[in-house]
């Protein structure tokens, strides 16, 4: 009955958080938040957050190594910012106005099994904090911070494991859309400030908490340090979705020629697209031009290969794609098929974020990450 | 013999034992019956009140593991930056969850603000759920919108509200309008609503207020061990674990329960002499024919069989039929007085009924015991006597008691004497109820050599006299004869009348104290308190210069109360901060014994004293509950702001409090003021002035508005009729359970008088064949029965009064803490007694009158073996 309850009060939270993995509609009457227009970035401010807005998130990805010859792992680790109708002249300082969640989940392919935690509190009491000057977030201890521009440093207590990373940008923000303004759906206002930071090299230390540490034997958590590439992506907006929009697709990729890419597609209801997006970057981060269709849409075609179901949700999540570009073709593939992330207890639901490879024409080309949002359905009980 | 011929003859035996007097039969199961369903009504009822109290507190705590909360109690509350701190010490604690609880106890229902993704993982229960209707728009904006509040089933019920409309909760003077957004499926039977705390805070003025943080232990946390490291840590805040909330539960009534479960088992016992009488008198009618089926070669053990078979066989049918009334009884108390039987422990809620199975064995297995111990004196008899007596049945009777059962009461009588010197068990008065018990079963064994004493000297006095009837002088001359026989019938009424006359003078005596106490604590003429105690006190300097200013009041004291916990695991110590008149400080409170030498002499330049410099007046509940003593160091659950430390104070002195079962301390304003920076009061004291009426003058303050218009307002008067209301309805079940023995008495002064006659046919033939006529023999059973009669109540009286003073002085300090003067409701106890007498003597007649027919009595002349 318990886990009823809070199941229910989580998807509750699902609808009022707008993240990725809301399924539910936004409301377009009354909106007290303001809508992505057109401006130029500027940065470190926009590292920081945006209180107006109604949703934000920064997002870390990476696929990391522990030495030269060991299997890869995937590492997630993201910040989620939501503003709420609560009136701006509580004067208590538990007043929900803002609200921070943050997951952590670590993919360890050869142990089958994905490590993750999460946190959600009000922003206020018990330092529980972000700030607008630049990256700088505290969550129960958690924390995700920006230091001189480009050094990225942050550390997790998880029940398992305390995580702490650090990650050097290579290169300037790397701006989605229009200078940064990503359109989301045909009507000007489904849009969001977007940025990506990409090749950041990332090093993790993980060291397993005193009671992980006495489950010793196969199953036992792995401690260390390990490397890699990092992937940070930046998003704020009032409204994302359009109404008849269940979730999406989204990718991260490192390409192994120093470029990168970025592709979404938003779905509806009935799983057709409603909104596409293909960013593909070469090593200097010049825009590749990609295939058009003739109205002008990217030509893209998702096509799912492969799909899981999650004992857990009962989701069923297409793990592996084919996507043709043109006259190209690509495969996505999972480092593993389990990377669900119970996330019920914060931002409310399930959803799938795990380390991919991308191939094309059957040759590795890169590595990254893959979102899938709006799969698993509401449990029947 | 063959076992299924053995089984026939003793079934006929049974069964002719049953069938020669059914009525008798079906009094004594009935009174068994009786006083099993008095025991497993108290018993139910107090299982059901204190699993639904425990409910009710668990669901407001949503089951957490470990609180921190004041120690001024959680209603007092405490500044949220404490939260921030707890916080940051999680790692170092351990615990693997926190969440900020604020409690508001509204006019309509207790509120609690919770911060929901905190709650989510210390307390899920208390998670509110948004209605699927409110939530296909916009559930999260409604979560934390301005206005909305979520009600439990009961809640909602109880506020005749439904899902989407808006109710008004009055708290400290504001009205706060709220919109009921959805439920709360975690508590489903209790009051509660349920909002966001940030939101909370804000619409009902408590911005920066925590009422308490709930903690969630870690997987393998010892909660005891982390509650000992919470309270190393120096935070003005004291840690409860669940398992201390429970204590504390059981400890809330405990004693009242027990007191009324031993009463009911004084039913029951009451009820065992009406069994033994019964058995008695079967052994007497049977005997003959047992010693017959003896001679001709029956084993022994058949004369056990029927005996015990008799007695198991009534007690369990009473059993059974007890427990199926008492079941009947509970559902009722708990439909008619509540659950805590008048007591007024628990809320005003009825709870459910609760029935525990292995309860109810265990009363059944004191019916089994209850039949074994009956049936043991008339197998004892049986077996004791050599079967040419025993065929002689008119011979059976035994006139003269055994010398052994004067060494058992006096045995008994020096156990009472010890067991009444003996300290409490597990806080419970149990050597009391045991000395109780003793002084009861001596009292009624030294019957038959009391009479044996007695009668003979009032016989001879008798005879000297001129004009005595010739059925006087027999039936006092029997009297003096059979003192045995006496004890018989007397035994029972002794009992009856001895714990009647002990209960009545207990509760007269605790009634008197009781007003005289309530005079001295209520100097003043009008009393008003504030209801929503804690975070706002209602009563400021300018609220008590505005009643002053009616010019028809001479004078007005603020006083401050708050609960205080002073050990987890007891219930809250009340903390009293009035005016104090150090000069005499009898006129302040009702002080119990000597004052402790003044400290603080006024000489100049002398050696500053080394005691602390807060003094306290504590209640007697203290002494017992804490050890403290006049002249003690305590040390309070509050820090002095001056010096960080815990408060250290001095008992000035020990005063009585029938109010505050769990301790009170009485501290004056001063000190409190300077100890907590407190200025708000919680309750005003009015004296009118004179030439003006007491209900003008609360109309007056009445009409003040304000919190005045909200706040309790009573007279003196009014007050102390209420207490004694209260306290009159408290032990209305002890009145019905004394009424309920007094009957039972008289029952069996009936049934033994008319054993009496069955045994003594041949004695009552004889004297009818000498010319005794029928109204002659009615007067000769008339007499007998008037001066056993007289005896016992007289014996029941004075052994009443000496068990009174066991109630008085051991069994209720002890359990109540509180001590009491005794007063003796002389006229209670005549009018009860001439009650007892005339209508035993009633009885007796017309249960007797039929057996003395002359053609009746006339056959037993022709008897002989």
């Amino acid at each position: 009955m318990r886990r009823r309850f809070l199941w229910q009060s989580a998807a509750i939270l699902s609808a009022l958080a707008a993240t990725p993995l809301a399924n539910a509609a936004t409301p377009t009457t009354r909106s007290p938040f303001p809508d992505v227009t057109p401006r130029r970035l500027d940065f470190p401010r926009d590292h920081g957050a945006h209180p107006a807005f109604r949703t934000e998130w920064w997002y870390l990805t990476a696929w990391l190594q522990r030495g030269p010859d060991t299997p890869p792992m995937g590492f997630q680790y993201t910040f989620f910012r939501s503003r709420t109708h609560h009136a701006q002249d509580n004067p208590s300082r538990f007043a929900p106005r803002q609200l921070l969640f943050a997951h952590a989940a670590l993919a360890l392919p050869e142990q089958g099994r994905l490590l993750h935690d999460d946190r959600v509190a009000r922003v206020g009491p018990a330092g529980v904090a972000f700030s607008t000057e630049t990256t700088d977030l505290q969550l129960d201890g958690w924390r995700f911070v920006l230091e001189d521009g480009n050094r990225y440093w942050g550390s997790a207590r998880t029940k398992d494991v305390t995580l702490s990373f650090t990650a050097q940008a290579p290169a300037p923000p790397l701006l989605r859309g229009r200078g940064g303004v990503s359109a989301k759906g045909p009507a000007p206002h489904l849009a969001s400030y977007y940025y990506s930071r990409t090749h950041l090299p990332l090093v993790l230390t993980c060291q397993p908490t005193a009671a992980a540490k006495e489950s010793s034997g196969p199953g036992a958590l792995w401690a260390g340090r390990a490397e890699g590439l990092a992937w940070i992506d930046h998003e704020w907006s009032s409204s994302l979705l359009a109404t008849d929009a269940v979730g999406w697709d989204w990718i991260g990729i490192h390409l192994l020629n120093g470029g990168s890419l970025m592709a979404f597609r938003i779905r509806s209801r009935d799983q057709q697209p409603l909104w596409q997006v293909w960013e593909m970057h070469d090593a200097q981060g010049r825009l590749q031009p990609m295939a058009r269709s003739s109205a002008g849409r990217p030509a893209v075609r998702w096509q799912v290969t492969q799909t899981w179901e999650s004992a857990r949700s009962g989701g069923r999540y297409p793990v592996a794609f084919e996507i043709t570009l043109g006259n190209r073709r690509f495969e996505i593939a999972p480092l593993m098929a389990d990377q669900e992330v119970d996330a019920r207890a914060s931002t409310g639901g399930f959803y799938w974020e795990g380390a991919v490879s991308l191939m094309e024409s059957g040759t590795l080309i890169g590595r990254g990450y893959l979102e899938l949002t709006g799969y698993a359905q509401p449990l029947q009980l | 013999m063959s076992t299924a011929g053995h089984r026939l003859l003793l079934f006929w035996l049974l069964w002719g034992s049953l069938r020669a007097q059914p009525w008798r039969w079906l009094l004594a199961l009935l009174s068994v019956a009786f006083g099993i369903a008095l025991g497993v009504g108290i018993h139910l009822v107090n299982r059901s009140a204190l699993l639904e109290f425990g409910r009710a507190i668990d669901r407001v705590n949503g089951q957490a593991s470990l609180q921190l909360v004041s120690p001024l109690g959680r209603s007092h509350g405490f500044d949220e930056r404490i939260f921030d701190a707890v916080f940051d010490q999680r790692e170092s604690l351990g615990f693997s969850g926190i969440s900020p609880v604020l409690e508001i106890p509204t006019e309509q229902v207790l509120v609690l603000g919770i911060d929901l993704f905190r709650a989510a993982r210390v307390s899920p229960a208390l998670l509110p759920q948004v209605t699927q209707a409110a939530s296909e728009a916009r559930a999260g904006s409604t979560l934390f919108s301005d206005d909305a509040v979520f009600l439990s089933a009961a809640a909602l019920r109880s506020l005749g509200a439904s899902v989407g409309e808006t109710i008004t909760l009055e708290f400290a003077g504001r009205s706060v309008v709220l919109r009921v957004a959805g439920e709360v499926p975690g508590l489903v039977g209790q009051p509660l609503a349920v909002m966001d705390l940030g939101l909370a805070q804000w619409r009902f003025g408590l911005v920066g207020r925590l009422s308490r943080i709930d903690l969630a232990a870690s997987t393998g946390q010892s909660t005891a061990a982390l509650a000992r490291a919470l309270n190393d840590q120096g935070w003005p805040l004291v840690a409860v674990r669940a398992e201390d909330r429970a204590d504390r539960l059981s400890h809330l009534s405990r004693a009242y329960r027990v007191n009324l479960t031993v009463l009911a088992l004084v039913a029951l016992l009451t009820g065992g002499f009406l069994v033994v009488s019964a058995i008695g008198l079967s052994v007497l009618r049977q005997q003959a024919a047992f010693a017959l089926l003896g001679a001709l070669g029956a084993p022994r053990s058949l004369t056990a069989q029927w005996v015990f078979g008799q007695s198991l066989l009534i007690a369990m049918l009473g059993g059974v039929l007890g427990i199926g009334l008492g079941i009947l009884l509970a559902w009722l108390l708990l439909g008619i007085v509540g659950g805590d039987l008048g007591g007024g422990y628990f809320s005003e809620q009825t709870p459910p009924l609760a029935i525990a199975p292995v309860g109810l064995l265990v009363f059944l297995m004191i019916s089994v015991l209850l039949g074994f111990v009956a049936g043991l004196p008339g197998y004892l008899r049986v077996r004791a006597k050599g079967l040419s007596v025993q065929m002689r049945a008119g011979q059976a009777e035994t006139l003269q008691p055994g010398p052994m059962s004067l060494f058992l009461a006096l045995g008994l009588c020096l156990a009472a004497g010890i067991f009444s010197f003996l300290p409490p068990v597990w806080s419970l008065p149990l050597f009391g109820y045991a000395a109780i018990a003793s002084l009861l079963f001596a009292g009624v064994l030294l019957v038959p050599w009391l009479v044996r004493l007695l009668f003979p000297f009032l016989a001879e006095r008798t005879a000297r006299r001129a004009g005595v009837s010739a059925s006087g002088l027999l039936a006092a001359w029997r009297l003096a004869q059979a003192p045995a026989a006496s004890a018989g019938i007397t035994s029972g009424v002794v009992a009856a009348v001895s714990l009647t006359v002990a209960m009545a003078v207990m509760v007269s005596s605790f009634r008197d104290s009781v007003s005289q106490w309530l005079d001295q604590v209520l100097p003043a003429d009008i009393y008003t308190s504030s209801r929503a105690q804690g975070y706002t006190p209602l009563f400021t300097q300018d609220h008590a210069d505005a009643v002053l200013a009616l010019g028809s009041v001479a004078r007005v004291e603020r006083s401050r109360q708050m609960a205080l916990v002073w050990t987890p695991e007891r219930p809250e110590v009340v903390l009293i901060a009035r005016s104090l008149n150090w000069d005499a400080p009898h006129r302040s409170l009702p002080l119990v014994g000597a004052l402790a030498p003044d400290p603080f002499p006024a000489t100049e330049g002398g050696p500053a004293p080394a005691l602390p410099a807060l003094r306290v007046f504590v209640s007697e509940a203290m002494v017992d509950l804490y050890g403290l003593a006049t002249g003690s160091r305590a040390t309070l659950p509050m820090r002095d702001p001056r010096t960080g430390e815990a408060s250290q104070v001095w008992v000035a002195g020990v005063f009585r409090d029938y109010g505050r079962q769990h301790g009170a301390v009485v501290m004056a304003s001063e000190d409190y003021e300077q100890l907590t920076g407190d200025l708000g009061k919680s309750a005003l004291s009015v004296w009118v002035a004179p030439g003006h009426s007491v209900d003008a003058v609360l109309a007056q303050i009445r009409a003040l508005g304000g919190v005045f218009a909200q706040a309790s307002l009573y007279s003196a008067q009014s007050l102390r009729q209420l207490s004694l209301q209260i306290f009159d309805r408290s032990f209305a079940l002890t009145y019905a359970l004394e009424l309920a023995a007094l009957i039972v008495a008289v029952f069996a002064v009936a049934s033994g008088l008319t054993a009496q006659v069955i045994v003594r046919r041949k004695e009552f033939a004889l004297l009818a064949q000498m010319g005794q006529s029928l109204p002659q023999r009615m007067g000769l059973v008339a007499r007998e029965a008037l001066g056993l009669l007289l005896f016992a109540v007289v014996w029941g009286s004075l052994l009443g009064l000496a068990m009174s003073q066991i109630l008085i002085h051991r069994v209720n300090p002890q359990s109540f803490h509180w001590t009491m003067e005794t007063s003796v409701p002389s006229l209670m106890i005549f009018i009860l007694g001439s009650a007892v007498v005339a209508t035993g003597l009633a009885a007796a007649v017309w249960s007797s009158a039929r057996l003395l027919q002359q053609r009746l009595l006339t056959p037993a002349l022709k008897e002989d073996w």
